[in-house]
């Protein structure tokens, strides 16, 4: 029994001895990610940069589609039944989850108030822009710190939401004070100014009133009707876009990136040939019969002539004509370019400089939208014609810098893709606007507002589509809304959509698997189906003319 | 040695003559040497037992022992892991010298046990099983894990897709853990080996298997592998162990003659054995004969370009049309023609090298009272099977012990390894990199030699239609190698209190830095702009343990010991490197080339401390009763839940002893029991969120992001419950043997990372929830069905085991987890109430007869819900092992079966969607329907009846469709085996032959691997049953263009002087 005894000492001793060694009071700080910054210690501005940097001038056409014409993808298939759910992820998971964290941070901090205020009208343009793409969303819910965050939030009605980004856009612009601190350099838009931020937030409430005219005109009216042009984006200083850097990869235009990773001239000529100038937009540019107007000078800063890398530099605008149609699901090439692959106008280089602005709000927008309010008397004593043709001024203006901010990143682009031989001068001198080219075409019956309210609308969309580019989104959303431009469709027997343009997208897979009750809610309320030509809440404009020239009936919601 | 050997003999019978003559004490006392009959070193640890009091004892270092016996009638067996059990009158000797004859038998007597304690078998209550003896003299497969396939029940060995020097991936017991670790741990000496993987590869990720960490160990240095399968065997490796473990003892010095040194040279030959078979007639295009190409006037004759978006093999059968060559050095030289002509029928194949592996060890070792000591040497050398892939490995071992006093004996061993490899191949379905899929998605019609030249001439990929990357390009410069520097140690010590009491205190060390260098020349098609990658990877484990130890023998009737011990481990894994991108000049490899450079780093770092006891009471040397109880604190749970405990309690009997039982028939028969917990504990950091930094500044400023996961402030152990029942019966002596173990396993609480609702602002969570069981039976048979006086003697070994896994309960809200959520073709997932593993996916639409129904295009329709398609764990694998040895000779063959599970093939869906795969030369340019039915509707478009499908269709509607509208049927394979896995001939020559020589012993032997599969379903497709994407568990049965298996041929030599 001794030696039992012994054992128990011996390994009381060594219990002890292990005890007085061990200890976990580290275990804490070997298990903290070095790599991680808490939420006390990470700065509104780095979240700031953090969405502006990613989200650019909005959600791209990759993430949204294009849908209104104003490009086509030479991959055949320029609508994609199932996009990825990039932008979904982004907003929910990025951008809007850093918004809400600066919000909550910079809540109690009157010092802070321009921060806060700052990142609840970005969350707003953020927000308006997922909605617009699928309706009902995930909003009130969404977005919670760690230890609040919903796992299956509830999708929200649009109207709602909506409701609530006019309360908060006037609220933002209410709160900004000149006194207190802002973003600074952080802040790619605008450096920080609280006055073009109130600017931007008023001009986005006028957006978005306008998109929900045709459901609720009231709401429409309450927010517009507040706004005087002083309020507003109306100068290109007032202008929110983000440029492009030069310095790396990463950060240049996506579009240069494709071209100069071509491994010759041939392989950066076909990524350029990737992308087509849709009909939408030169019909816009050019009108859609043989044009009889001098040319808008804009259409070739924009768009290339088909024959460009032929013999002909110096042509007749005609040759904009071959314009490729957008087309539903595999079809035969040739069905989409009548005239053979070659035939079709491409995207001018000036699109595909390494240094490049990516718009988010721009004055000339907001001229369109105030032309509009004032044709259907959102706003009264104005002229429309007035407001009409000075979107007309700034897009031609925008228009201008695109073409002088490109000039200088010309001559390398040119021989990148078009090898040593090409003369860079003749094409600049061709590409450039001249002053005589401008008059004579403001001088034209394009930049008058004529005929019946309906038909001066559509001249106001179409001007507006040109002045988008390329924020294809909103321009789908004008479309949506208004049915202009008059997007040619066509029909092809695998299609689902019979010949017209989806009205909005699928929600994201994943929803369908791990937030199955809440989509489920929001798919009932479209009649049950997830369905892409659904109309949302705002997509209310049962005169708007349908019968484009693909011929295509009238449907109801919901689809059936 | 003749010599020596008579002299020997003579001693021995004169002793015999001595010990004859009567002595009349109650009790005598015999004492003696037990040497190793093959070579005669001291044997340490033999147990001797006496039959008629169950006394015991083990042997000393030097072999020696001392037991007293009752005077009269007695007898004393010896009994000694991987040798023959003998039993031996006493009559009256007090000095008896015993020489052990190792035996080929899986069933011995003694084991090593959890903590390196070596243990009687008979008096543990779980199964383990030791890989035989024999089966590790001959190096023949680079990684040690490989060595397992088809030896030991209920384990599971997949090779890995990256081919020969990959990692193995082993599962014991199936798959328990949803996204922790599920390999079992690996503990070499007593210390654990870090087996970690970086970057392995993803379906839609580039990476690439630079080796696990248990093919760094030269497989000449281990002595013996034991395989511990359960919680209930391993609870004392705390959560590491709860996957089984796999104990690894090297060899050590040994007291005795001089130095003695052992030379082992192996070469092998891998040959590439399945390669997907590819059809021979058709060109690229679609719909049969649409190119939709440019029209170019040579010689006033308009031909076609052939379009370089061209990735499909669905145009027309090749005629010798000609078209605008696109096979030309300069694109700017007047245009030619190029007859489309087919390829050589291997032209693919053909690309694939004779892989050549060479594994040369020297090992000396000797000692003598005082010191032992070995020290050897290994150079491994592989030459894959593609181009420009090469490994080479070198280790140099030193084990030594000493005893410094009586009561003091220290012990220690250093391992440096230097591993270099480079280019081993890429993986994953989309990566560039992956220079299989390269192969078997590329259009038919192109003349390899053609790209070859190009490459060599132009140093450059070229761009030609339905060719991803030019593969000689690809494998020549997309250059990845890796370096690795890696030093394994320990040392200990052990202080002997008294005879029954000792302390042991130990540290081990494993420690490695590996270099890795990924460099992507401009154009490469992922990384455009030149990419560079340089990181290291410093990978660092300590353990230090102290155990005592108490044994008592000299009770009555009963024995006792207990084992109390603490131990630490800490381990850290650092990341650091940069990636460079957007080179200025193409060709420098320099990150002062690169224009944009993104540094990273990552640190992990976990430690566990613990403390546990293990005890055991014996009564009569026939029931035991074990008891083991662990307490580990894991810095990677929650902050209240550092700490966690988990016992085990099993028993033994021996009922053949107890009740006297002893037949020819059945000679020895033992049940068992056990029931143990096994926590395991999770990753690190998932217990706090926040947001991350984005590395590259845009206009000077800083970038922050929200991290995607919610943590877990609170996380818990995983808890492991297992119970299992067994037994363990011999017969005719130790001719026949069957050891046959049932279990059940839940393991609950895990830590899970869930997906949840991105709207959420987070794409996954951190739970501890579900609960997976495992149940099964093992059964291991082994037998010597023919044992002549001339020597001949055939031995059989079989083992089975059968696994069912279920997924019990996942976390509250969630019905299913998947496994792998990338792949195209299916998906594999854990679902609340069904089988662990399930692959769901779309299955062809069926009329009731069970014929397909077409669509109106003429292709397959499918359904639109999901079904369960099949199971990716195998329902039962085993092994069955022969061997035959007469004189010196020895033929050994085994035979392995996987049976019953299914593969999700990417491999196959390329094939299909491209049209490259041999069975699609059928239903192309229109000349006969698929077989099936189309439905017939009435005016409403209901089904009134089906009629047999007569619609003609091209290539594309009736293949590329099934893979394009996701038939996920047709793409799931049956992955049941039955492979030859190892034929073995070898010849030791006898000692007379080589008593002139210098040599000990000489043997060699031929061996062959991985030869045949007798049985497989893969329908003639060329891919292979068995390879997996990687060694986590979300990629078993996922085949994603592995590298094709080889067939390895080789000679081994051995012999000792």
């Amino acid at each position: 029994m001794k030696a039992y005894h012994k054992i128990k000492s011996f390994s009381f001793i060594l219990f002890a001895l292990f005890l007085t060694v061990s200890c976990t009071k580290d275990f804490q700080e070997e298990n903290t990610n070095p790599a991680l910054v808490s939420e006390e210690l990470v700065a509104p501005e780095f979240l700031l940069s953090g969405v502006q940097y990613g989200i650019k001038g909005g959600m791209s056409a990759a993430d949204v589609g294009n849908y209104c014409g104003m490009t086509v993808r030479v991959d055949n298939a320029p609508f994609v039944d199932h996009f990825d759910d990039g932008a979904w992820n982004a907003t929910y998971t990025s951008y809007c989850n850093n918004l809400a964290a600066i919000i909550r941070k910079t809540q109690d901090d009157p010092e802070m108030v321009n921060k806060k205020a700052i990142a609840r009208i970005m969350k707003v343009w953020i927000y308006s822009q997922m909605t617009d793409i699928y309706g009902d969303i995930p909003y009130f819910e969404a977005n919670k710190s760690p230890e609040e965050a919903i796992a299956s939030p509830k999708y929200d009605l649009q109207k709602d939401i909506y409701q609530d980004f006019f309360k908060e856009l006037k609220e933002a612009a209410a709160e900004l004070d000149l006194s207190k601190a802002s973003y600074d350099d952080a802040d790619f838009y605008y450096g920080g100014d609280v006055t073009k931020w109130k600017k931007f937030a008023n001009s986005l409430r006028l957006r978005l009133a306008l998109h929900v005219r045709y459901a609720d005109e009231q709401i429409a009216k309450d927010n517009v009707s507040d706004l005087s042009e002083a309020d507003l984006i109306t100068t290109r200083e007032d202008d929110a876009s983000i440029y492009t850097t030069d310095d790396i990869e990463a950060n240049r235009n996506p579009a240069y990136n494709n071209i100069a990773n071509g491994a010759d001239p041939a392989e950066r000529q076909d990524y350029v040939g990737h992308q087509l100038a849709g009909k939408a937009l030169l019909d816009a540019l050019i009108g859609s019969s043989p044009p009889t107007n001098p040319l808008d000078p804009r259409t070739k800063v924009i768009a290339d002539t088909a024959v460009l890398n032929g013999a002909t530099l110096n042509p007749p605008h005609a040759l904009f004509g071959f314009r490729a149609q957008p087309l539903l699901g595999n079809v035969p090439v040739e069905n989409k370019y009548p005239y053979g692959a070659g035939s079709t106008s491409l995207f001018s280089l000036f699109w595909y400089v390494p240094v490049i602005e990516q718009p988010v709000l721009r004055s000339s927008e907001v001229y369109f939208a105030l032309a509009e309010a004032a044709l259907v008397g959102l706003i009264s004593g104005q002229d429309p014609n007035v407001y009409f043709k000075k979107g007309i001024e700034a897009s031609i203006t925008e228009t201008q810098d695109l073409y002088n901010k490109g000039k200088e990143m010309m001559p390398n682009l040119l021989e990148l893709v078009y090898g040593s031989g090409f003369d860079v001068n003749k094409f600049l001198d061709y590409k450039e606007m001249k002053q005589s080219e401008i008059d004579a075409f403001l001088a034209s019956p394009v930049t008058m507002l004529t005929g019946s309210k309906e038909e001066q609308l559509e001249q106001i969309i179409n001007q507006k589509i040109i002045a988008l580019y390329p924020n294809e989104l909103e321009g789908w959303t004008e479309w949506r809304r208004t049915g202009y431009p008059r997007v040619l469709v066509a029909e092809n027997e695998q299609s689902t959509f019979h010949g017209v343009s989806p009205r909005r997208q699928h929600y994201p897979n994943n929803e369908r698997l791990v937030n199955s009750h809440h989509f489920q809610e929001a798919v009932d309320r479209m009649g049950g189906t997830d369905d892409l030509l659904s109309r949302m809440w705002w997509d209310a404009n049962t005169n708007a003319p349908h019968e484009h020239p693909g011929s295509v009936e009238w449907r109801a919601t919901p689809w059936k | 040695m003749k010599r020596k050997f008579f002299f020997k003999s003579a001693l021995f019978i004169c002793t015999l003559f001595i010990y004859l003559i009567p002595l009349s004490a109650q009790e005598i006392t015999v004492s003696g040497t037990v040497n190793n009959g093959d070579d005669g070193s001291p044997l340490e640890g033999v147990t001797i037992t006496v039959l008629e009091t169950s006394k015991h004892t083990t042997t000393d270092a030097k072999g020696k022992y001392i037991i007293s016996v009752p005077h009269g009638k007695a007898r004393i067996s010896f009994s000694y892991t991987g040798y023959n059990l003998q039993t031996l009158e006493v009559n009256n000797r007090s000095v008896i010298d015993v020489a052990l004859v190792a035996s080929s038998k899986q069933l011995t007597d003694v084991t090593v046990t959890a903590l390196g304690i070596t243990k009687q078998k008979r008096t543990i209550g779980y199964s383990t099983q030791e890989l035989p003896k024999k089966d590790l003299t001959n190096a023949r497969d680079v990684n040690v894990a490989n060595y397992l396939t088809g030896k030991i029940a209920g384990v599971q060995v997949s090779l890995s897709a990256g081919g020969v020097g990959g990692s193995s991936k082993v599962i014991i017991r199936g798959i328990s853990s949803l996204t922790g670790e599920n390999q079992p741990l690996y503990v070499v000496d007593g210390i654990p080996l870090d087996n970690t993987k970086y970057n392995e590869g993803q379906v839609y990720t580039d990476g690439r298997d630079f080796g696990d960490g248990i093919s760094n160990i030269n497989p000449q240095d281990i002595e013996s592998i034991n395989v511990l399968k359960g919680p209930n065997a391993t609870a004392l490796y705390g959560s590491r162990g709860a996957n089984g473990v796999i104990v690894i003892t090297t060899k050590s010095g040994k007291a005795g003659k001089g130095i003695a040194v052992e030379v082992n040279s192996n070469v092998t030959v891998d040959k590439l054995n399945l390669f997907p078979k590819l059809q021979n007639k058709y060109m690229t295009g679609y719909e049969d004969m649409n190119l939709y190409g440019d029209v170019v006037t040579i010689d006033g004759v308009n031909y076609e370009t052939i379009p370089d978006w061209h990735f499909e093999s669905m145009g027309p059968a090749m005629k010798g049309q000609l078209y605008v060559n696109p096979f030309v050095f300069d694109p700017n030289a007047p245009p030619t023609t190029f007859a489309m002509e087919p390829q050589p029928e291997n032209n693919v194949r053909d690309f694939f090298e004779d892989g050549l592996v060479t594994n040369n060890s020297i090992a000396a070792s000797g000692g003598n009272e005082k010191a032992s000591a070995r020290l050897s040497v290994n150079n491994t050398t592989i030459k894959g099977i593609i181009p420009n892939h090469k490994e080479n490995q070198q280790s140099i071992t030193l084990r030594a012990a000493a005893n410094i006093t009586s009561k003091l004996s220290i012990e220690g061993k250093i391992n440096y390894i230097h591993k270099k490899s480079d280019n081993p191949p890429g993986l994953g379905v989309f990566s560039s990199n992956n220079v299989v899929r390269d192969l078997a998605a590329m259009g038919r019609y192109v003349p390899m030699p053609f790209l070859k030249e190009y490459y060599e001439k132009t140093g450059e990929a070229g761009s030609w239609p339905a060719i991803s990357v030019n593969p000689y390009y690809l494998v020549n410069e997309n250059k990845n190698s890796a370096d690795r520097d890696r030093i394994i140690g320990f040392v200990s010590a052990k202080y002997q209190f008294a005879s029954w009491l000792s302390l042991m205190a130990r540290t081990g060390i494993d420690q490695y830095t590996e270099t890795r260098r990924s460099r992507r020349p401009v154009g490469f098609p992922d990384a455009t702009s030149g990419r560079l990658v340089d990181e290291t990877y410093f990978t660092k484990e300590t353990n230090s343990d102290v155990l005592l130890t108490a044994t008592k023998n000299n009770l009555k009737n009963l024995t006792a010991s207990l084992s109390v011990g603490a131990a630490i481990s800490k381990r850290s894994y650092r990341q650091q490197g940069w990636e460079g991108l957007d080179f200025k000049v193409p060709g420098i490899y320099d990150i002062s080339n690169a224009r944009q450079v993104t540094p990273y780093y990552s640190l992990v770092e976990r430690e566990i401390q613990s403390v546990y006891a293990s005890g055991e009471i014996g009564y009569k040397n026939y029931l035991f009763l074990n008891i083991t109880g662990r307490n580990d604190w894991s810095s990677t749970l929650g902050e209240n839940n550092y700490s966690f405990f988990y016992p085990s309690v099993g028993g033994s009997f021996v009922f053949t002893d107890a009740f006297n039982l002893h037949s020819k028939i059945l000679t020895y028969g033992k049940l068992r029991a056990s029931y143990a917990l096994a926590g395991n504990d999770g990753d690190a950091y998932l217990t706090q969120s926040g947001y991350y930094l984005g590395t590259t500044p845009f206009n000077g400023q800083s970038l922050a992001y929200q991290s995607n996961t919610i943590a877990l402030f609170n996380l818990k152990n995983e808890l492991k419950k297992s119970i299992e029942l067994g037994t363990d019966l011999r017969f005719f002596g130790d001719r026949a043997g069957l050891d046959v173990t049932v279990y059940k396993s839940n393991t609950k609480n895990q830590i899970v990372p869930i997906s949840i609702s991105t709207a959420s602002g987070y794409t996954t969570k951190i739970v501890n929830a579900g609960n997976i069981e495992n149940k099964g039976i093992e059964i291991a048979l082994q037998a010597t069905p023919v044992q002549l006086r001339n020597g001949l003697r055939w031995d059989i070994s079989f083992n089975y085991a059968r696994n069912y896994s279920k997924v019990i309960e996942l976390a509250p809200g969630i019905e299913t987890f998947f496994l792998n959520e990338t792949s195209q073709v299916a998906q594999i997932e854990a679902r609340t109430g069904e089988r662990f593993g399930n692959i769901v996916g779309y299955r062809y639409r069926r009329a009731p007869d069970g014929q397909i129904i077409v669509n109106d295009d003429g292709s397959y329709a499918r359904e639109d819900t999901l079904s369960i398609l099949g199971n990716v764990t195998p329902k039962w694998t085993g092994g069955l092992n022969n061997t035959f040895s007469y004189k010196g000779f020895s033929l050994n063959f085994l035979i392995d079966f996987v049976q019953g599970n299914q593969i999700n093939s990417d491999t196959k869906y390329r094939m299909v969607a491209n049209g490259t795969g041999k069975f699609t030369e059928q239903y192309r340019e229109h000349s006969e329907p698929l077989p099936g039915v189309v439905e017939v509707k009435d005016a409403d478009g209901h089904v009134t009846g089906y009629e047999p499908n007569a619609k003609l269709v091209d290539g594309q509607t009736a293949w590329s469709y099934r893979a394009w509208g996701q038939v996920s049927e047709e793409f799931i394979l049956d992955g049941s085996f039955v492979m030859l896995r190892e034929v073995v001939l070898d010849y030791t020559f006898q000692p007379t032959f080589l008593h002139k020589t210098p040599f000990k012993s000489v043997k060699v032997a031929l061996v062959g691997r991985n030869l045949w599969y007798i049985e497989e379903h893969m329908q003639g497709l060329g891919i292979s049953p068995e390879t997996n994407l990687n060694t986590s568990a979300k990629a078993t049965g996922v085949e994603v263009f592995s590298m094709p298996t080889t067939r390895s041929y080789g000679i081994n030599l051995n012999f000792t002087f």
